[in-house]
């Protein structure tokens, strides 16, 4: 993973996504849940009449993280137009921007657990700590 | 090698365009014989095709167009007649013209030498040369558009030549331009030919206008957020408020124009039609003229997409099965041109399209005999299905009539495609037939696919829309009622509704939702632990609480959560009760398609935006019934009696009535129906001649006469100015009622009063908001103030021994009708629907009848079918006197064999076609 850097946090981890696939970051978006859908899908929303599909990142990585706190800020995805579905998932805060060079990227860890290998891409070695890039495309394929 | 490839989707669009109007030109010709003007239009559309692609290096279709034009050009000077020949080489040119368009990146393979010779043929051998000649002119017209200013003069000695035609076009549509040198028209004529060839628009992608459409809803939604936050401020802030409405109807209007570039004209399907049945007819041999009527009749784009494969399917059914063959129609005494109308209209919030054949129509027998013989339908069932459902059964899957599979249609598929396809446009099918007349399939459909009425609800604070269609009524069942009350199957929950028992679910527990209540207390929302609504939490509490506050607790709950409101819902014959929270009424609401990640959930049909700008999911009751595992037994068994009749005290015709007063304290009411209008006059209006009264009324004088004159009621001063005057509808020698005030008019059902007073002038007494209204019979009363126009031919009475049998649900007319009949001296037997009806007549000797057509459990159209096929009643005759005053319904009524159709209801008219009725049998007997 090579290039600009989207960071957020999520359940204390750092993770990272390729900018170029993020299409905004919205704050306070009020959503409406979808009762009975899968428990990994908060809800929906209304983006400028678009309707965004939006997920729980935590529960859908297998986080067993139950103090969640009451954040509405969320990522939202560009949509290609062979999939014109709209996707965003909830983050607890952003982080910034960071350029990545070759040198600093690096592929999963042996050890990384099945979730891991299905969700994340690479590991980015930052200063002082881990930046996990995430693979939307796995993510959000099912 | 083409050029210019960045524009070669507009030539691809433009070229389209033409191509579909030398289509329609082509067709035009085939009807009208010879038009110059329309050759013209085909001749200027063609070259407009060939100047482009000449642009683009596109040598084929420019070969192609040129061969065609040439042909054109040779008809145009009347050098070639028209004949069914040429116009049909011409549209297989056009067609494979359209191909190369279509697929204009493979154009230069396409073999067209074929039509090129044809074409050729047509044009007189030394003509030929000549147009070789002229194809290199307009290679330099097509060079022409690409070439510079610079390049201009060395140009323009060549194109002269060919300049005839451009100064043809020119000297058409701008006989002022022929001042102009060639010079000019040179550079103007690519701008020129454009202008006559489009029309007054302009293509704009569709994604575009959703984008459009999409700001236009996020505008809307703007406004209201901006509306509510300055609200406060409105008074504060000078000037703010106009500029607030300014933005606010802006908006709305903004939103309604832009809907509205989503429509589009039927003509869009319908204009692909004369060129099918043209094919269509000359394979199988029949002759068909096509007729279109309301061609601009608009509708959402997505429906006029949808609409084509459907709509062609009805129109080759109706050529291949409907129509006969020529021969065959000569016999039968019908021209042999057959005829099929395509016709849309507005008809209550939807558009009705309606393909009509004259041909041999759909002989329901056969259906049946079909049905059965491929086991889709039971006998017991088919015994009890009306006509329509009857019909309904083409429908279904592997269902064919026509004796012989053609390939043009029989196969048994299809049908049901096109059914399925208008659903999913939310519209419905409905099929017309009488044998030997011919077929209607009319198509009703919504006028945009993307709103939908629906109903808001909400459980556990969390709003749904629930699509009206499926929704039958909405119950409210408040706690102590002891009638509509909530009982128990275990932990079933299920409503006696009219006799039966309707299984009731929660939205909430089918969602799977936690059902909470607001503790009156603290006023938050607490996890509801109670099953169901009456669960007798409250006892229990009592005994394992300790405190008094608690123990008072549970009451409060239930007056709280007492009244709850139950959605009864009908999925084809399956009934259910959806219980909800809270049911905020109704919304237009647009549906947006669910996305993937939640389409598993059964429970939604899609999902919209509400006005607050937040999502809703909308419900999908059939997907409600699968979640909640509701299992259905088949409900094919005969309604229950007391249902019916319930069902047919809803039915019962409601009345409009207009209520008023005369200078006496009574309220009186009439039929609406037999009011043309109400005139406001001054007193000084009324003259007088002699003791009778008059006024000017539409240059005529119109007599007046007051009711409280001839009723037995009181009577006061008239003191006040201002008077009105109702003129009565369908009365031979109208006469004006003059009252004094209007109080209202209202719709109901109308009791008499049992104990009726026996009165001349009044069909009797009602009560409608608590008060006595008083019914007046206009003709008893006309008959009263004018014996001498009014009064019946005693002399008729004669005591024919004559019974009629008179068929009415409303007991007003009833009333009303059987007075006039017996005035005039019939026996009359009375039934309430067509059902009762058909029993008297087993029993009873009737010479006539008089039918309504509104009833319920069976209508008028329904019994006059079933008199007809009776062998024994043959000949009974039967007259329809009906509100229904529609054209076509009269036709409906006359197709389905009534011998008269009346409308409510003239007194005279009705006893001159009961003689003349009678008279006729007397003669054939």
């Amino acid at each position: 993973m090579t290039g600009k850097v989207l960071t957020f946090y999520l359940c204390r981890g750092l993770f990272g996504i390729d900018i170029t696939l993020v299409k905004e970051i919205n704050r306070n978006v009020e959503y409406t849940p979808v009762p009975d859908a899968k428990p990994h899908i908060v809800g929906l929303f209304n983006m400028r009449g678009q309707i965004v599909t939006l997920f729980n990142l935590r529960k859908l990585m297998g986080y067993k993280d139950d103090n969640i706190c009451e954040t509405s800020t969320c990522i939202i995805l560009k949509s290609s137009p062979n999939d014109p579905d709209q996707v965003g998932f909830l983050i607890d805060r952003t982080g910034d921007v960071v350029d990545v060079n070759k040198e600093e990227s690096e592929p999963l860890p042996a050890n990384a657990g099945n979730i891991d290998e299905e969700y994340l891409s690479s590991i980015v070695k930052l200063k002082d700590e881990l930046l996990m890039i995430i693979d939307p495309k796995n993510i959000f394929k099912s | 090698m083409i050029e210019n490839q960045e524009f070669i989707q507009d030539f691809v669009e433009e070229a389209k365009g033409h191509i579909e109007s030398v289509e329609a030109g082509l067709l035009k010709i085939d009807e009208l014989s010879v038009d110059l003007d329309v050759i013209n239009d085909i001749f200027r559309a063609v070259h407009s095709v060939k100047g482009t692609a000449g642009f683009f290096n596109l040598a084929v279709i420019v070969e192609l167009s040129h061969s065609m034009e040439n042909l054109l050009g040779e008809l145009r000077n009347g050098n070639l007649k028209v004949n069914q020949e040429i116009i049909d080489l011409l549209l297989k040119s056009n067609d494979c013209l359209k191909a190369m368009v279509e697929d204009v990146l493979e154009s230069e393979n396409m073999d067209i030498t074929e039509y090129v010779e044809k074409l050729a043929m047509f044009i007189k051998p030394d003509k030929v040369e000549d147009a070789g000649e002229s194809e290199k002119k307009s290679t330099y017209i097509s060079n022409k558009s690409t070439k510079t200013n610079a390049q201009k003069d060395s140009v323009k000695e060549k194109t002269i030549p060919t300049e005839t035609t451009v100064v043809e076009v020119a000297q058409e549509d701008h006989a002022k331009d022929q001042s102009l040198t060639i010079d000019q028209q040179d550079k103007e004529m690519p701008v020129k030919n454009q202008g006559i060839a489009v029309e007054d628009s302009i293509r704009v992608h569709v994604t575009l206008l959703n984008n459009l459409l999409n700001l236009a809803s996020e505008m809307v939604l703007g406004r209201n957020q901006l509306l509510r936050t300055v609200e406060k401020y409105r008074k504060d802030i000078p000037g703010v408020e106009p500029i607030l409405q300014n933005i606010d109807r802006i908006t709305t209007e903004l939103q309604e124009k832009v809907m509205q570039t989503r429509m589009q004209p039927v003509a869009n399907v319908f204009n692909k039609f004369p060129r099918i049945i043209r094919d269509l007819s000359k394979k199988l041999g029949k002759e068909v003229e096509l007729q279109l009527e309301g061609v601009d009749v608009e509708l959402d784009k997505s429906i006029i997409e949808a609409l084509g494969d459907p709509m062609t399917h009805l129109v080759r059914n109706a050529v291949d099965h409907g129509l006969e063959m020529p021969k065959e129609r000569e016999n039968q005494g019908k021209p042999r041109l057959g005829r099929i109308i395509l016709k849309a209209y507005h008809e209550g919030g939807y558009v009705n399209i309606d393909i009509i054949d004259d041909g041999a129509g759909i002989d329901i027998e056969k259906v049946k005999e079909k049905a059965l013989e491929k086991e889709l339908i039971s006998k017991s069932e088919l015994s009890a299905m009306g006509e329509q459902d009857v019909l309904q059964l083409l429908f279904r899957p592997g269902f064919s009539t026509a004796d012989k599979i053609t390939d043009v249609s029989g196969r048994g598929v299809g049908m049901d495609v096109v059914k399925t396809n208008i659903g999913k446009l939310g519209g419905t099918v409905e099929i017309f037939t009488s044998v030997g007349k011919g077929t209607t399939f009319r198509l009703l459909l919504p006028l945009t696919l993307a709103i939908i009425p629906s109903l808001i609800v909400e459980v556990e604070s969390q709003k749904f829309a629930l699509p009206q269609v499926n929704l039958q009524e909405i119950v409210r069942i408040k706690p102590g009622d002891n009638i509509k009350k909530i009982e128990y199957i275990h932990n079933s929950q299920v409503l006696r509704l009219r006799g039966r028992l309707l299984p009731i679910i929660h939205l909430a527990d089918v969602l799977e939702l936690n059902r909470t209540f607001s503790d009156p207390v603290t006023g938050k929302r607490k996890e509801e632990r109670r099953k169901t609504f009456y669960d007798q939490r409250s006892k229990k509490k009592k005994i394992h609480t300790e405190g008094g506050a608690s123990e008072i607790l549970p009451c409060k709950r239930k007056s709280e959560t007492n009244t709850i409101r139950i959605l009864v819902l009908k999925i084809g014959s399956r009934k259910f009760g959806l219980a909800v929270d809270v049911i905020h009424g109704g919304e237009e609401i647009l549906v947006k398609p669910l996305s993937k990640f939640v389409k598993e959930c059964k429970c939604y049909s899609g999902v919209t935006i509400m006005g607050d700008g937040k999502a809703a999911m909308i419900l999908d009751p059939e997907g409600i019934i699968d979640k909640a595992a509701l299992k259905f037994v088949d409900e094919q068994d005969d309604k229950p009696e007391s249902e019916m009749m319930e069902a047919s005290e809803a039915m019962k015709e409601q009345q409009n009535l207009l209520l008023f007063k005369c200078s006496g304290p009574e309220t009186f009411g009439i039929d609406l129906s037999m009011v043309s209008r109400v005139e406001e006059i001054s007193l000084n209006d009324i003259e007088k001649i002699g003791d009778k009264e008059y006024i000017k009324f539409r240059g005529d004088s119109l007599r007046l006469i007051r009711p409280e004159e001839y009723l037995p009621v009181g009577k006061g001063d008239s003191q006040s100015g201002k008077l009105y005057v109702i003129i009565p509808k369908l009365v031979k020698h109208p006469l004006g009622i003059l009252i004094q005030e209007i109080n209202d008019t209202m719709e109901a059902c109308i009791r008499f009063n049992k104990d009726d007073m026996v009165v001349k002038g009044l069909t009797g007494s009602t009560i409608l908001n608590n008060r006595i209204v008083l019914l007046i019979n206009v003709y008893e009363l006309f008959e009263l103030a004018d014996p001498a126009h009014y009064m019946v031919d005693c002399t008729k009475k004669a005591g024919e021994n004559i019974t009629i049998l008179l068929v009415e649900d409303t007991p007003f007319f009833l009333k009303q009708e059987k007075s006039y009949l017996e005035s005039a001296g019939y026996n009359i037997l009375t039934a309430q629907n067509g059902k009762e009806a058909l029993r008297i007549l087993e029993e009873n000797c009737v010479d006539l009848v008089v039918s309504d057509i509104n009833m319920p459990v069976m209508d008028g159209l329904e019994l006059v079918k079933r008199i007809r096929q009776d062998k024994r009643f043959a000949s009974l005759p039967v007259i329809a006197v009906t509100s229904l005053t529609g054209e076509l319904q009269m036709k409906a009524g006359l197709d389905a064999g009534f011998d008269f159709y009346e409308f409510k209801l003239d007194k005279s008219r009705l006893l001159e076609k009961v003689e003349c009725v009678l008279s006729k049998r007397r003669k054939a007997i």
